[in-house]
């Protein structure tokens, strides 16, 4: 049975339409890449489901309960945590403080400060910087860890390796593992078509609002996405 | 040259009250971006409180001075809660004119209940006992003011990076959004740093009520005083209020020294001196 599940949802800004009739199911322990070209909604469907945006009620089901349009800070105390695009740390709290933040849902679990330096160690002498000090992957940790911090059911991880050197992705990506066996399910955008496959169970590709691909991530292939992102057929 | 002297260290001792005022509106202005035009009437409305709980609630002086404070801080809460919070957003012209219209139903609403008046506060003694160091004198009602400032505005500081509320405080000014995102309640926190705002207003309006007359249209001048601190300061700085406040404080003395009629436009004149140099002291002379 999902565990979350996105039907029909329609999203606006004002009068402008960003997404159309879209459908997701998120299994437990599951990943999901969601790929797209920019502009297409990717994150527009991530900030629907993490309460950002006013979608109807209905549109969005976690656990047997609707939870679409819910204020954000709502969502977050159900489990569901995001790492927003461009990280967004907190420019003046230091790298502690930033941590701290996540812990402001309320939810317990085996998530802390030092397992979150276990599984980005290189933040351990940083502890004490500003968030605004920091390398782009030490950033992208940081916000990583915070939402880890809220000890999530699912991660909303928008734009794994925007900006970042292949290393520090490498590193990041590691983690992936540590973080799903403290039972977190995950849905992340990815711009690198072939590591969004690599890395996701299960991939739905976006274009102009529209869901215009899906399936198994090992079933598809770069070509099949391709076509995909250039309008064409697809069988 | 005593007499100088004398008059300067008056102006560093009431610019602890003026960075009183100022703090709240730095406050405000820093975490939600409302410039709360109010924030001189509510400074008048605290006195007000004060007054009539002394004199017609005959209460005593040492509870109406912790009353004050916290029902001000309540009304704080509440105004943001109830009307405040709705006007946030990217638009900046909603919390201004809710604002404005704030300050004049209160200043109607003062006119009304406790008519045109000049009023004061008597405090005893305190207020014309005064000590001499060095050949200078100075009022113990000034020193208290001063330290009562200072005391505050430390507080506020170890608030701001020693507790949670504080970290709250902080994630919410750089970025509500993001705070939201992880599960803080922002409209909660924009009404506890408008409580908080308005506890020192009410501090400031018990002391400066004892220290000039008021009457229910003394609100614009006092809005005036904070604003001009808050930009002499540097918006968003704790310590930079009180700096501001004592430039100004001396600013003013300085002016009235070589003419009572100066003292104000003394104050103004610094203000704008100010606003024009920094931005070539900040980016240097090129
Ligand atoms: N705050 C906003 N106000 C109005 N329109 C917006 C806003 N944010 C996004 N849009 C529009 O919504 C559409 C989808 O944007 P979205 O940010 O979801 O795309 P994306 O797939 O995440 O793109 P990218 O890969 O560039 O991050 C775009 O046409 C964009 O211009
Ligand atoms: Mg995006």
């Amino acid at each position: 049975m999902s565990f979350l599940k996105i039907s029909k949802l329609n999203a606006f800004y004002g009068d402008f339409q960003a997404l159309f009739d879209i459908s997701i199911c998120l299994y437990e322990g599951q990943k999901i890449a969601l790929i797209g070209p920019n502009g297409a909604g990717k994150s527009t469907l991530l900030r629907s489901i993490a309460g950002w945006l006013p979608v109807p009620r209905k549109a969005v089901k976690y656990n047997k309960r609707n939870i679409g349009g819910l204020p954000a800070n709502d969502v977050v105390s159900l489990g569901i945590a995001s790492v927003p695009e461009g990280r967004r740390l907190f420019p003046s709290l230091s790298v502690k403080e930033n941590l701290q933040m996540g812990q402001e849902s309320g939810r317990k679990g085996v998530w802390s400060q030092d397992k979150v330096m276990q599984i980005f160690p290189v933040l351990r002498e940083r502890l004490y910087h500003l968030g605004s000090e920091l390398s782009g992957g030490q950033q992208q940790m940081v916000a990583i860890g915070r939402a880890l911090m809220s000890n999530p059911r699912i991660v909303l991880f928008d734009e794994l390796s925007l900006g970042l050197a292949p290393k520090v992705v490498n590193e990041i990506a590691k983690a992936i593992p540590d973080i799903q066996k403290s039972g977190v399910s995950i849905i992340f955008v990815e711009q690198d078509v072939r590591r969004a496959l690599r890395l996701s169970d299960y991939v739905y590709c976006i274009l102009e609002g529209r869901i215009n691909l899906q399936g198994q991530s090992k079933n598809i292939t770069f070509e099949d996405v391709e076509a995909a992102f250039w309008g064409q057929k697809n069988d | 040259m005593i007499e100088l002297i004398n008059s300067i260290v008056q102006g560093i001792l009431i610019g602890g009250l003026y960075a009183l005022f100022a703090a709240g509106l730095s406050l405000v202005f820093g975490i939600m971006r409302i410039v709360n035009l109010s924030h001189g009437d509510l400074i008048v409305l605290g006195s007000f409180l004060a007054f009539f709980t002394v004199s017609t609630l005959t209460v005593p002086l040492w509870l109406m001075v912790v009353i004050i404070p916290l029902a001000m801080g309540v009304i704080g809460y509440a105004i943001q809660r109830s009307l405040l919070n709705k006007t946030i957003g990217p638009d900046v012209l909603p919390p201004l004119l809710i604002t404005f219209g704030l300050s004049i139903i209160l200043q109607n609403g003062l006119l009304q209940i406790f008519t045109a008046d000049n009023r004061k506060l008597d405090f005893g003694a305190i207020e014309v006992m005064s000590v001499e160091i060095g050949g200078i004198a100075m009022g113990w009602y000034a020193i208290l003011i001063f330290l009562i400032a200072v005391t505050v505005i430390t507080g506020l500081q170890f608030i701001s990076y020693h507790t949670r509320l504080g970290r709250l405080l902080r994630a919410t000014t750089d970025d509500p959004e993001i705070a939201k995102l992880m599960g803080v309640k922002t409209e909660h926190i924009f009404a506890i740093a408008m409580a908080i705002a308005m506890i020192i207003c009410g501090i400031a309006a018990i002391l400066f009520a004892a220290w000039t007359s008021f009457t229910p249209l003394s609100g614009p001048s006092r809005l005036l005083i904070a604003f001009e601190v808050v930009v002499i300061g540097g918006i968003g700085s704790i310590w930079g209020t009180l700096v501001g406040g004592i430039i100004l404080g001396v600013a003013q003395a300085l002016g009235g020294y070589f003419d009572p009629a100066w003292q104000t436009l003394a104050g103004h004149i610094v203000f704008v001196i100010i606003l024009v140099l920094r931005p070539i002291f900040v980016k240097g002379f090129r």
